[in-house]
């Protein structure tokens, strides 16, 4: 890997994918649900988990969807050749070379399973948000938990849709390399 | 300091989990424990702000943050803090209180970001959370891996589970090379449950039922040891001095390993058993197979069906039965003594050994069979440490022996245990190890039932002023380990397997002549104590005659040795004395001893004649 290549994917995906889907949003998610197993008590959460940390995967979801797309322009090898010492080779070179190293970086790294995994997981997460927030609709009240309860298979579906989506989006590579 | 609960303590070091924000909450570390059930005990302003109460922790979480500054703010700069994070897990690994437990395990973050603290890292990232600098969040530059080093150089023992939500797969090969004994993956639907087989498997916890009194390392070893061996049915050996619990270990180790199903134990005390008893009390008999067999007996194997079966004190077990019953571990059938092929039954049975004595060397003089051996510990060997070694765990056992004996008498008054006494009772070796302790304090409670305190004066220890005055020997025996605390056998396997390897190179200088020196010493007071155990008391000499010849037989175990034999060793023997003449001059039996051989044999032997083999 260079250091002078732009590795900005790689933060986007640190900051969505490590930062806030695993770390903080999955964890309330499963402390969420312990809540409504009886398994915990937690006045703070009870009282704003509907209403502050759920939405936030609204404001992620954008995200969320151009990251597996930008992963095939940004972290391809053929990036390489924008930066020295391969920006040297000759233009008949660049030519072909370049889009070369990207279809067999394609086929080997099975790129297009990746993105169409990632952008599937994403989708099922989507998905499960809506039903859930259409249930949410339905419920008089959404801070009591009396009613919160009924939703437990819908918040349960929502949470293993974004568990799935972290892994998904894990399994893109880290590093730009010809392989 | 952490009071002993059931529930494991863990230290927790991640920057998110560890930091404190500006106004002294933490919600990542709430939500974290409420996914993990942790209870958390760090003490700091984010544990006390918390609203979180989990219902059945499945362990008491201490927080760090493994970098300066734990509060920080936007605008300050972030960094990793190597030392103050080692001293945090000394503080709860080393650093303990009088029956404090030591920490049971460790969770560690890999990716640590540093750097500056902006307003655009704390949007992303948390409250007091650094921007990160190039490297952090890539295997090479993790901190983790590197504290994760630093901490198994330091504390080896340490058990240390990766807790992350970066890819496993990029850093399997080097947590696991640094020793690290698990990751658990922040995200994953499993974590939880995973955490708790992990903490049955490496964590040291004590014995919650206390049954199993201690929170030593050694000990807390063990019963991780015997967690282990109890997630299979494997037979397994039990090594520990007498009376340091091994029985307790064998029956905790079964308690692991049916928890909610009613499965058989079955303890057979072997060490005072006939062999034909041996036999029968083992394999059964039909009725009339020996004389005495007036019934069909199943015996203990049989007993023990779909459980376990204890063998305490295997190193006794006679020939023959090692021969019947390594046929039962080949074949997993018993037939009963006096039986034929018909009354074969099919066992599914797990053995659990123990010895107290050296097996390893009882294996190589042919007493005990290799092939046995093997098979009785192919699940492991669980070593028990003697309570010498484990002295951090007396004053809880002298806390349950004592309310223990005050209950077992209805007259018998509460008391307080007061320092002398504890402090008796911490300098004793306790040869006879827990066993002996509990009836030490039995009889001090039972001698002394209408008193309020337990005093030095109730303790009946050995060497409390009550011996009578030794002999002057001229050998000085400042510092010497007597028989009676340390066997022989043990001693000279600790010289024996002395590695002199690690020593460092300023150690060895003269060490040949302090070998020498000390090896003289040895065989000195070793001759002098074998004169006098085969004196002959006479009417001319109550005392006993000094007889060089039987001396000599008990100590090479050689009947058949002469008289001119037996000079010759004690001749040679004390020549390696150092100081042999100042050594004669001052003892009066080790100088007739001299004189008598001398007298016998005034040349040189011709040949070597120490031999054990008659």
């Amino acid at each position: 890997m260079l250091n002078n290549l732009d590795l900005t994917w790689q933060k986007r995906r640190g900051a969505f994918n490590h930062d806030w889907l695993k770390n903080t949003y999955i964890q309330s998610l499963s402390s969420w649900l312990n809540l409504l197993n009886d398994k915990i008590e937690d006045p703070h959460l009870e009282q704003s988990f509907v209403t502050q940390k759920l939405p936030e995967w609204e404001a992620h979801l954008a995200e969320a969807r151009s990251l597996p797309h930008d992963f095939v322009s940004e972290m391809s090898p053929k990036i390489l050749f924008n930066v020295e010492p391969l920006s040297n080779c000759s233009q008949e070179t660049k030519s072909w070379l370049p889009d070369l190293i990207h279809q067999l970086w394609m086929a080997r790294c099975s790129v297009e399973s990746l993105v169409a995994e990632a952008e599937q997981a994403v989708e099922t997460a989507q998905k499960a948000y809506e039903v859930l927030c259409a249930k949410l609709k339905s419920i008089p009240c959404v801070t009591s938990i009396k009613f919160l309860l009924e939703l437990e298979p819908e918040f349960q579906a929502f949470y293993e849709a974004c568990v799935a989506l972290g892994k998904a989006m894990e399994k893109f590579p880290s590093t730009v390399k010809v392989t | 300091m952490i009071p002993i609960y059931s529930t494991p303590h863990i230290l927790v070091i991640d920057d998110l989990f560890g930091r404190v924000d500006e106004n002294g909450r933490n919600e990542e570390r709430e939500r974290l424990c409420g996914n993990f059930f942790l209870n958390d005990l760090t003490g700091d302003t984010a544990a006390k702000s918390s609203t979180l109460r989990v219902k059945q922790p499945v362990a008491n979480a201490i927080f760090c943050r493994g970098q300066q500054p734990v509060r920080a703010r936007s605008g300050d700069t972030v960094e990793n803090d190597l030392e103050g994070t080692l001293n945090f897990v000394r503080r709860y690994w080393i650093g303990l209180q009088p029956g404090e437990a030591p920490c049971s395990m460790v969770l560690l973050d890999l990716c640590f970001y540093t750097g500056g603290v902006t307003h655009e890292s704390e949007s992303q990232k948390g409250k007091g959370m650094a921007e990160g600098r190039p490297g952090d969040d890539l295997p090479p530059g993790y901190f983790g891996l590197r504290l994760l080093e630093t901490l198994l150089n330091t504390f080896p023992d340490l058990p240390v589970i990766i807790l992350s939500s970066m890819p496993r797969a990029e850093v399997s090969r080097e947590f696991s090379g640094l020793g690290a004994l698990g990751f658990l993956e922040r995200d994953s639907i499993e974590s939880p449950k995973l955490l708790q087989d992990y903490i049955q498997r490496h964590a040291l916890i004590a014995d919650a039922s206390g049954e199993i009194i201690g929170c030593s390392r050694s000990l807390l070893k063990a019963l991780r040891a015997a967690r282990r061996a109890s997630l299979t049915k494997k037979n397994l050996l039990i090594r520990g001095e007498r009376g340091a619990g091994k029985e307790l270990i064998a029956k905790y180790l079964h308690r692991q390993a049916s928890p909610t199903v009613e499965r058989p134990l079955v303890v057979l005390d072997s060490g005072t058993l006939s062999p034909e008893l041996y036999a029968s009390a083992l394999f059964g008999h039909r009725k009339g197979s020996f004389t005495g067999a007036f019934e069909h007996r199943r015996g203990a194997i049989m007993e023990a069906e779909g459980g376990d079966i204890f063998l305490d004190e295997i190193g006794n077990m006679p020939p023959a039965v090692q021969n019947g019953l390594l046929r039962i571990l080949e074949f997993r059938q018993v037939i009963p003594l006096g039986g034929s092929a018909g009354d074969a039954r099919t066992i599914e049975v797990r053995f659990i050994s123990a010895t107290n004595a050296d097996i390893d060397a009882v294996n190589t003089t042919g007493m005990f069979r290799e092939d046995l051996y093997d098979r009785l510990r192919e699940g492991g060997t669980i070593f028990l440490a003697p309570l010498r070694e484990r002295k951090e765990d007396i004053p809880l056992l002298v806390e349950k022996f004592v309310r223990q004996a005050e209950a077992s008498r209805k007259d018998s008054m509460a008391r307080v245990i007061e320092p002398d006494a504890m402090e008796m009772l911490m300098a004793y070796e306790w040869p006879g190890n827990i066993r002996e302790l509990r009836n030490c304090i039995f009889n001090a409670v039972t001698s002394f039932p209408d008193v309020e305190h337990l005093v030095a004066t109730h303790l009946n220890l050995p060497g409390q002023g009550k011996q009578s005055p030794r002999e002057d020997t001229g050998i000085s025996t400042a510092g010497v380990v007597s028989a009676a605390k340390k066997s022989l056998t043990e001693s000279l396997g600790i010289l024996g397997n002395f590695s002199f390897e690690t020593l460092p190179a300023a150690e060895l200088v003269g060490a040949l002549n302090r070998l020498s020196e000390v090896c003289g010493e040895a065989f000195a007071r070793l001759l002098r104590v074998a004169l006098l155990a085969t004196r002959k008391p006479t009417v001319e000499n109550p005392e006993g005659e000094m007889r060089i010849q039987s001396a000599m037989k008990l100590l090479t175990g050689n009947p058949g040795l002469s008289a001119s034999q037996a000079a010759d060793i004690i001749k040679r023997t004390l020549k390696v004395y150092p100081r042999l003449e100042t050594l004669l001059e001052e003892d009066p039996i080790l100088r007739a001893a001299h004189e008598k051989s001398v007298k016998l044999r005034p040349k040189g032997p011709q040949k070597p004649v120490i031999r054990g083999d008659g």
